[in-house]
């Protein structure tokens, strides 16, 4: 090889070596590989060389050719990859900032509760309905077997207004009578809502939250109370209960019992804990209401919601559920 | 309904212990709330005398007594700080075992000997307190056992009674239900009708006879005045919750308790003339024994001489016929008001005694002599009194005993589900009183008690049967349930739904009273009528919300005063506005209400951070129509609650369906340093969709934008512009979009610049340039002809 070839040669490689991007590399590649580049160039001009030197010379002259192909494709790879490291280098985040975006609310437990007996009780082809909270007397107590100066209204701390002639309900159960007045059985259905009682502190709440379930068809036994009223609760906590049924008063219900689940099977503690009153419902109501209380029965439940929600959540005082704390409501988001 | 144990033991056949009675009890439907001790077992505590009480040399704070009991006077060394000569207090002697087991030992205290120890109610279990001696009282018998005088060991079982179980207000009906659940005898005192001694009895006459079934007297004469009651009494007042007052009074009420009949001690002297059960006259008034002057109303039941009325019936006596210290001639009374006489009395007057309590649930009509037996029997034996003959006088019967109920087992077994044989039910029956015949096979004619007044259906004797035997031994069985189709409307949107609307759009749930402060409420509306309650529970919970927004904006300031700092709620509730053409006056509305206030975006590193405005809210009301938010009109109109420039009301076509905007500035100085929330509030029932969605096939040709830069006098809104161009009903306009509004350089001032984009799509053909270019000539003439909107830069 000619020392002009073998200088062009190291020329050219450092030449590629040094080229910093691909622009530079391709540069040097025309400049040496191009129609009109240095190695080109001298491979046309063989021509003008005796016929016995052109084989060697055409030779030498192609083999600096591939090694500077070699040489650029080489260095076209590595800035390449080092284009190709420098964009993720520069694209690369850091995963552990933030998300963008609006943080969805909460729901209030006291509604994520209503819902999920809702759910349980729909399941059992419950329909959900509603009814008005101020109340007159007849529907909150006279249709519910409670007449004027009934000793059972002393049970019920009531709110009255416009002097007397109405009330805040003080349970759900009027609902039952406006259901059954305006529909004959078969009926099933549940009403919650808010209910107010003139009474507050660490366990009353002058508004709180019931839910009332009322099935009336023929033949709707006491049995049949107690083995979905279980069904329901355990459906509920999730677990199987201890429950006894306790004999009680409601002047709504006969026979009236109350329910009070065993605290060691809830894992609250030891005790028996009061969680809903229960009965058949009675004669007198389903007359009131226009049902032939010959011919048909029905049961009736109610519940107090907070009750089921502090059992369920841990609240310990009815009052949080209230206040309306952002840092407590962020806890059922 | 407080019960000592240790009467209670009297009146029953039982060993068992105190635990299961009221477990049994409380199955039968008498709840014990508690079990509380009235005092240990004490053995070796006596009664003893403080003879001498010196300071000990060696210690301030002690003192050395010397102490008489029934043995020789022991020294016993105290630092109780009532102890002093001539006290009578319970003295633990050497050897006695404390209820805390501490045994009492002779011992030196500072070197002064002390043999036994003088006691403090707490450290004898009697009280929780032991602060001080117990001090007994002067006539307690110096060296008797303290147990036997206490009546101890003891515990107080508190049921609590339900409303229906008037009969259970006594020891004896409390007894019968424990021999019931125990199936053990109950063991009645027996009590011998006192001798006539005396022939002058008292005249009485019922001239309410509907209202008083029967009146009995008795004259009792040769009372010992001041006589006094005996400890055994006194302490079974005590534990019973009543405190003793003086002997014929706490006789009377002794026997209340024992019995259940109320009874009324009136001074024999203080009496003129006859007694009457009579009906009040309206206007009439009665000092009662508290000292309060009532005024009567018309139909109240007293009993009365001929001064005027002695006593309101049943309910209370009055100050000028009180037995006093000095009475020496007492008329007992025992009397069988109805409870309909007394029912809502106290209530109006504002009295609530333990003898209007029985007769609002029914005294016994059978009972009224023997307790006055009882009750004279007692004071004669007591105080050595002679008593006359009884008067009684009958007004209409009760009623209760004549009750035939007929019960069938089939019905018994339909109303529980579950078969009980005859002698089952039976048992039953005949366990709780009641008598019965048979009246064919599975059939009993049935006659409750006379003292249980809410035995008056065969759903009542049902309730029986099933409380006896035991509601958690009854079957419990799950029908196979058919499941009804439970009506639910598809395309209900529910409310379930439109409020995770908001929660995906950062609201939290809030719950709010009903109830709420007048004077914020007057704010928010500007006075508007509203329901006022009768009785709040506080002068900030005294009227019906018409607008949520009370009571979210009280949770705002409240979390806004706890640091946070971006706030969001909503709340889905009731609001109640007075309209006299609603069901009772009052309608009763859902409603969905919000509140934002603070930043408008959670706190980002890379978000700028923005104060929420009128339009993020808007922009939440506009996501709960969903699709249909186009039907949404927002129309500035000033609400009393809200900014005058920040308000609008909310329409769907023309209905209008609530309000938006910025608190009052008003409200600044209730709020101060608060910025102040935007709000929100809107019919939930507007919210739900009326109809399902009919599908509309999307167009395939393409669709053609044209931008327009509008110039406008800055008091047009813009929601005219968009109403002009909806106006002309172009069936190819598909939408309208503002998409920049500008103010300032190149424009007047007191004009707008107002960029909207058209798009035009036709169903079936591909526009072409001229259709577009008419359309949008005819919107930009009519924009100009309506608004007076020029093109920017022509």
């Amino acid at each position: 090889m000619s020392t002009d070839l073998e200088s062009l040669r190291d020329r050219a490689l450092a030449d590629i070596t040094a080229a910093q991007d691909l622009r530079a590399l391709d540069e040097q590649r025309v400049g040496l590989l191009g129609k009109k580049g240095e190695i080109t160039s001298r491979l046309k001009s063989l021509g003008e060389l005796p016929a016995d030197q052109r084989k060697a010379a055409g030779g030498a002259i192609n083999r600096i050719k591939q090694e500077i192909a070699q040489a650029v494709e080489t260095r076209r790879v590595a800035l390449e990859q080092a284009a190709f490291d420098a964009r993720i280098a520069e694209e690369t985040v850091d995963v552990t900032l933030p998300g963008r975006g609006e943080t969805p609310g909460a729901i209030h437990p006291i509604t994520r509760t209503r819902r999920r007996i809702e759910a349980l009780f729909a399941a059992r082809g419950f329909e959900v309905v509603t009814g008005p909270e101020i109340e007159d007397d007849y529907h909150n107590f006279e249709a519910l077997n409670v007449p004027p100066d009934h000793p059972a209204r002393a049970m019920q701390d009531t709110f009255y207004l416009d002097a007397g002639r109405l009330l805040l309900r003080t349970h759900t159960s009027p609902v039952q009578i406006r259901t059954m007045e305006s529909r004959q059985p078969p009926i099933r259905v549940i009403a919650p809502g808010r209910v107010y009682r003139c009474d507050s502190d660490r366990t009353h709440s002058p508004m709180f939250h019931q839910v009332e379930a009322l099935y009336v068809a023929e033949r709707v036994t006491f049995a049949e109370l107690r083995a979905d009223l279980r069904a329901f609760l355990e459906a509920f906590f999730e677990t199987e209960l201890k429950l006894r049924f306790r004999p009680s008063y409601f002047p709504f219900t006969e026979p009236s019992a109350e329910i009070d689940i065993d605290g060691k099977s809830l894992g609250t503690g030891s005790g028996w804990m009061e969680v809903m009153g229960c009965g058949m419902v009675h004669p007198n109501v389903l007359e009131a209401a226009g049902v032939d209380s010959q011919r048909y029965s029905g049961y009736a439940l109610g519940m107090g919601i907070e009750r089921l929600a502090m059992l369920r959540y841990g609240v310990t005082d009815l009052r949080q559920f209230y206040n309306n704390d952002l840092r407590m409501l962020a806890q059922f988001a | 309904m407080k019960i000592s144990e240790h009467w209670l033991r009297e009146w029953v056949e039982t060993t068992v212990d105190i635990n299961t009675i009221a477990e049994r009890i409380t199955m039968l439907g008498l709840e014990v709330d508690t079990i509380e001790p009235v005092g240990g077992a004490v053995t070796g505590v006596v009664i003893g005398e403080v003879m001498a009480c010196e300071p000990h040399p060696d210690a301030d704070k002690l003192k050395v007594c010397q102490v008489s009991t029934s043995d020789e006077p022991a020294q016993i060394v105290c630092g109780a700080p009532n102890v002093a000569a001539g006290v009578r207090v319970p003295v633990a002697t050497v050897g006695t075992v404390m209820p805390s087991g501490m045994k009492i030992k002779a011992a030196k205290l500072r070197g002064v000997a002390s043999n036994g120890m003088l006691c403090s109610a707490g450290e004898l279990g009697a009280a929780q307190d032991t602060d001080g001696l117990w001090l007994l009282p002067d006539d307690a018998p110096i060296g008797a056992s303290l147990a036997d005088w206490l009546g101890l060991p003891d515990q107080v079982l508190d049921v609590d009674l339900t409303p229906n179980r008037g009969d259970c207000l006594s020891m004896r009906g409390v007894a019968r239900e424990v021999a019931l659940g125990l199936d053990c005898a109950l063991v009645a005192p027996v009590i011998t009708p006192v001798a006539d001694a005396l022939e002058a009895a008292p005249t009485v006459t019922i001239q309410a006879p509907a209202h008083c079934a029967a009146y009995s007297a008795r004259l009792v004469e040769s009372v010992a005045p001041q006589a006094a009651t005996p400890l055994w009494m006194s302490e079974r007042l005590r534990r019973a919750g009543i405190r003793a007052i003086n002997l014929p009074v706490d006789i009377g009420n002794y026997v209340m308790l024992e019995l259940g009949q109320p009874m009324h001690a009136f001074d024999a002297d203080r009496l003129v003339g006859a007694l009457q059960v009579r009906l009040s006259q309206s206007g009439e008034q009665i000092v009662t024994l508290d000292g309060e002057t009532v005024t009567l109303d018309g139909d109240t039941l007293v009993i009365a001489d001929d001064e005027g009325p002695a006593a309101i019936a049943g309910m209370i006596g009055g100050q000028r016929t009180a037995v006093s210290g000095q009475t020496t001639r007492v008329v007992f009374e025992s009397a069988c008001f109805r409870p309909s006489a007394v029912a809502g009395r106290g209530r109006r007057y504002k009295i609530h005694t333990d003898s209007l309590h029985r007769f609002e649930r029914g005294v016994d009509p059978a009972l009224h002599e023997a307790a006055l037996q009882r009750a004279s029997g007692l004071l004669e034996r007591i105080s050595g009194a002679v008593c006359g003959p009884i008067a009684t006088a009958l007004g209409e019967p009760i009623g209760i005993d004549a009750r035939r109920i007929k019960l069938a087992a089939t019905r018994v077994a339909r109303l529980i589900g579950q078969t009980m044989d005859d002698a089952t039910i039976e048992r039953v029956l005949a366990g709780v009183g009641c008598e019965f015949v048979h009246a064919g096979a599975g059939q009993w004619q049935v006659a409750p008690p006379s003292w249980r007044y809410d035995l008056a259906i065969e759903a009542d004797l049902i309730e029986e049967i099933a409380r006896v035997y035991g509601y958690d031994r009854l079957e419990a069985e799950q029908q196979g349930v058919s499941l009804p189709a439970v009506s639910s409307a598809d395309t209900a949107t529910r409310e379930a739904d439109i409020t995770d609307v908001l929660r995906q759009r950062g609201y939290n749930e809030a719950i709010t009273y009903s109830f709420v402060a007048p004077d914020l409420h007057d704010a928010l509306t500007g006075n508007a009528a509203v329901g006022v309650l009768d009785n709040p529970i506080s002068d900030q919970m005294t009227v019906m919300r018409r607008t949520l927004w009370a009571g979210l904006v009280e949770a705002w300031a409240y979390n806004a005063r706890r640091q946070q700092s971006r706030i969001r709620l909503y709340e889905h509730g009731l609001s109640f506005v007075p309209d006299k053409n609603a069901d009772n006056g009052y309608r009763q509305t859902p409603m969905i209400a919000g509140l934002a206030a603070g930043s408008a975006v959670p706190t980002h590193w890379d978000t700028p951070s923005r104060r929420v405005d009128f339009f993020d809210v808007r922009g939440d009301v506009e996501a709960l129509l969903g699709a249909r938010s186009g039907q949404l009109g927002f129309v500035a109109e000033p609400h009393p609650g809200l900014h005058p420039g920040r308000s609008a009301r909310i329409y769907i076509g023309a209905r209008a369906v609530g309000w938006i905007g910025q608190l009052a500035p008003t409200f600044a100085r209730r709020y101060k340093g608060l910025e102040l929330a935007y709000l929100f509030e809107i019919e939930a029932g507007a919210l739900m969709n009326e109809t399902a969605t009919r599908f509309v096939q999307p167009s395939d040709q393409p669709g053609v934008r044209r931008d327009l830069a509008l110039v406008v006098a800055e008091d047009i809104p813009v929601g005219r512009l968009i109403q002009v161009i909806r106006g002309l009903e172009s069936p190819l306009l598909r939408s309208v979009d503002v998409f920049d509004v500008f103010r300032g350089q190149g424009l007047d001032q007191g004009e707008k610049s107002i960029a909207l984009s058209l798009i035009f799509q036709s169903d079936t053909s591909t526009l072409d340039d001229d259709a577009v270019e008419g359309i949008t000539t005819a919107i930009i003439d009519a924009l100009r002809n309506e608004t007076g909107a020029q093109l920017r830069g022509m």
